[in-house]
């Protein structure tokens, strides 16, 4: 059986398209994610306009400015420290009306530019994050607290989820009682206090989940001839008479089909993990999700939620693994079974949704719309299967997962049962 | 050992390749003969177990080979007639790559691969790709990879397409040597190859066994029917478009020397000659052999 799985492996490198197209898609990802760094872009405390390296050295800084547990008392500081700030030559009565661009040309007038650039810091954009509702400023936000209000501040972030909620994805769907209810325990569950500090190395791999799709299209171009290969070349009447050709050669190929996947999907994984953590730092994987927006309603370290997203991408890649081994198996046609899986996961993720909730609800389970930080664990979708609601992540580990259990041996099946015509 | 044939029977739609064919074969060489189309392939594939009847079964030492699966194709060898390749693996990889799906040990594939490399006259290539080679050695790779388990029962279709003369020979040789307490299935339009080393003749036409028994028994069968007569060169053409003509040679005289498969004299004069199995397979298949004209 070892030997089987070795030749089978041989085969699958030997093959100069997929090799090419494998490893092209490789040299790729190490291209986007250097770009990645190197088009990483800030502005410093004087104004100079940071790039690559320094920008993410000026990032981590900021944020380590502001690293800790955000206890009440010291978000009640924090937000006391900050009115004062960003009203002491403004009335808060005068930005609270305005449009986003009319409150910043009036403060960007009011305040010199040091005094401006203490005012913007995106941390109080995320500080005020759970009392904002629609495109305001943090200073219109903090115009509208109380002095009290800050005292609430993790009742403010369960509010939010219920106002989110009632909102159903800009009034296009409608939650169920189940699927309320799901959220609602599930941030429940999230830890406070909450702590804050830089994890941009995890954030940045969550951002660039994405670019997973790259190398399951790589998989599947790689695993489109395992069987198909066979009735095309001919060799599957030589195959098939041997002794072992309808029982352990079919295993053998699958195996060496995921051992495939498995060492190409960890390529992909080192070169894209690897690049943001090195560049980004890995530090902050103990921090909490929610650094990343307060809104998460998961109870995950960062560490914790970027491997969760990986292996999900994993298993993405897996069931599309077994989705291009059922297909060869049927097909004669490599072009036919290629196009099917590469329409899947890139095509699926440029269809416009149109606002309808339900096609859009579809979408996510689709590769490039699923693999997204903002959609993964931010974005509050759910389904309802009878009375459980079940999330994108749940539901998305059921699917694949079905789908590698189903097409498999469908797949096995169908090899064997081949008839050679 | 016997390999039965019991009413097998293959139909593609509502056309029958293969129609309620039956045999019990016994260690020996059997040549299957027929022209293209005959079913001889069909015929194989469904021997070897990668098609599937319609209808009728095959049993191996009695029991069905479809019941014993890989306990049948252990004992079996199969050379299809279109063979396939791996392009880029060594001659010897594949060797060892089918040795291990026939379920040889990676140390017996390696000594026995590299042995028959040898014997079809590939060991000086054995590791070269397969890319690399001519129709010729590829075709022998194929030969070679056939009897790589020492099957007890061993399908050729059309194994010496390809070959060269002197290669063709070097086949005949090694599968009379091989064929020894052996079922060996060999299906051929070539048919000085079956001539020489069958022991026994199965004649298809149209999916059926027309003719069977021993080369000789079937060469009797057109004795009194084969005819050599001296034309004019011009009349040489049309006893060519209205008789079975094996061979015209042109003298530089003018006349022609027309060897005829026929019931009757086709001129006055003709003269009676021995027959062979090539005037057997012209006559059986007159209808369907194209004219030499």
């Amino acid at each position: 059986m070892f030997d089987l799985v070795r030749f089978e492996l041989k085969k699958l490198f030997v093959r100069r398209a997929s090799l090419i197209a494998c490893a092209g898609i490789l040299v790729m990802l190490c291209g986007i994610m250097m770009l990645n760094i190197v088009q990483t872009k800030t502005a410093s405390d004087t104004g100079e306009v940071l790039n690559g390296t320094a920008a993410i050295a000026y990032q981590k800084e900021k944020a380590a400015s502001h690293e800790g547990v955000l206890s009440v008392e010291r978000v009640q500081d924090e937000v006391a420290a900050y009115k004062e700030l960003a009203f002491s030559k403004v009335d808060p009565a005068d930005v609270s009306g305005l449009s986003g661009e009319a409150a910043y040309a009036l403060m960007k007038q009011a305040y010199d530019e040091d005094e401006f650039r203490a005012i913007y810091d995106t941390y109080y954009a995320y500080l005020f994050s759970p009392w904002k509702a629609g495109a305001l400023e943090p200073y219109q936000v903090a115009a509208q607290l109380d002095d009290g209000a800050a005292d609430g501040f993790y009742g403010a972030i369960a509010d939010k989820l219920q106002r989110t909620l009632d909102d159903g994805m800009g009034g296009t769907w409608a939650y169920s009682d189940a699927e309320r209810a799901y959220w609602t325990e599930k941030q429940a569950a999230v830890g406070e206090p909450l702590a804050y500090g830089y994890a941009g190395g995890w954030g940045d791999v969550l951002a660039c989940l994405g670019f997973f799709a790259f190398a399951m299209v790589a998989v599947c171009v790689a695993l489109t001839p395992v069987f198909a290969g066979e009735y095309q070349d001919r060799t599957d009447a030589v195959l098939l008479a041997a002794r072992y050709g309808r029982s352990k050669l079919v295993a053998a190929k699958i195996v060496a089909a995921f051992v495939f996947a498995t060492v190409y999907f960890a390529l992909a994984a080192l070169i894209i993990m690897g690049a943001a953590l090195a560049f980004f730092g890995a530090e902050g994987g103990d921090l909490p999700v929610q650094v990343l927006s307060l809104g998460i309603p998961y109870d995950l370290t960062m560490a914790e939620a970027t491997w969760i997203a990986v292996g999900i991408a994993y298993l993405i890649t897996l069931g599309f693994a077994a989705l291009t081994l059922l297909l060869s198996s049927k097909l004669r046609s490599q072009l036919a079974i290629f196009v099917t899986c590469a329409a899947l996961i890139f095509l699926t993720g440029m269809v416009p949704s149109g606002g309808n909730a339900m096609l859009l609800h579809a979408l996510y389970l689709f590769p490039l719309n699923a693999l997204n930080d903002q959609v993964l664990f931010n974005a509050l979708v759910s389904y309802q299967a009878g009375p459980f609601a079940v999330d994108l992540v749940g539901l998305l580990v059921g699917i694949y997962a079905l789908a590698l259990i189903v097409c498999v041996p469908l797949a096995a099946r169908a090899f064997r049962r081949h008839q050679v015509v | 050992m016997d390999l039965t044939i019991d009413r097998l029977t293959k139909q593609f739609g509502s056309k029958i390749a293969v129609d309620r064919v039956s045999a019990r074969l016994e260690p020996g060489v059997y040549g299957l003969l027929g022209a293209n189309g005959a079913g001889k392939t069909t015929l194989m594939r469904m021997v070897c177990d990668v098609l599937r009847p319609t209808s009728g079964e095959i049993r191996f030492d009695g029991r069905d080979v479809r019941m014993l699966g890989d306990e049948y194709r252990a004992c079996l060898g199969y050379l299809p007639q279109d063979f396939g390749y791996y392009p880029d693996f060594t001659a010897l990889d594949f060797m060892c790559y089918l040795a291990a799906l026939k379920g040889l040990d990676r140390r017996a594939a390696r000594l026995r691969s590299l042995g028959l490399l040898e014997t079809v006259g590939l060991a000086d290539v054995a590791r070269a790709k397969i890319r690399t080679f001519s129709g010729g050695m590829k075709q022998r790779l194929g030969i070679a990879q056939a009897v790589l388990n020492d099957p007890a029962v061993l399908v050729l279709d059309e194994p010496t397409a390809g070959l060269d003369p002197k290669e063709r020979v070097r086949f005949r040789n090694l599968i009379a040597s091989f064929a020894q307490d052996k079922i060996v299935i060999l299906s051929t339009h070539i048919v000085s190859d079956i001539e020489y080393v069958a022991d026994e003749i199965l004649v298809m036409r149209a999916g059926s066994f027309i003719m069977q028994g021993a080369p000789t028994d079937i060469v009797a069968t057109v004795t009194g029917k084969v005819w050599e007569c001296h034309v004019d060169a011009r009349r040489a053409d049309d006893l060519a478009t209205t008789n079975c003509v094996s061979n015209v040679h042109y003298a530089a005289d003018g006349h022609a020397v027309a060897r005829v498969v026929a019931d009757e004299p086709p001129v006055a004069g003709a003269r009676a000659l021995d027959p062979t199995l090539e005037d057997v397979y012209l006559y059986v298949f007159r209808d369907e052999v194209v004219p030499l004209s």
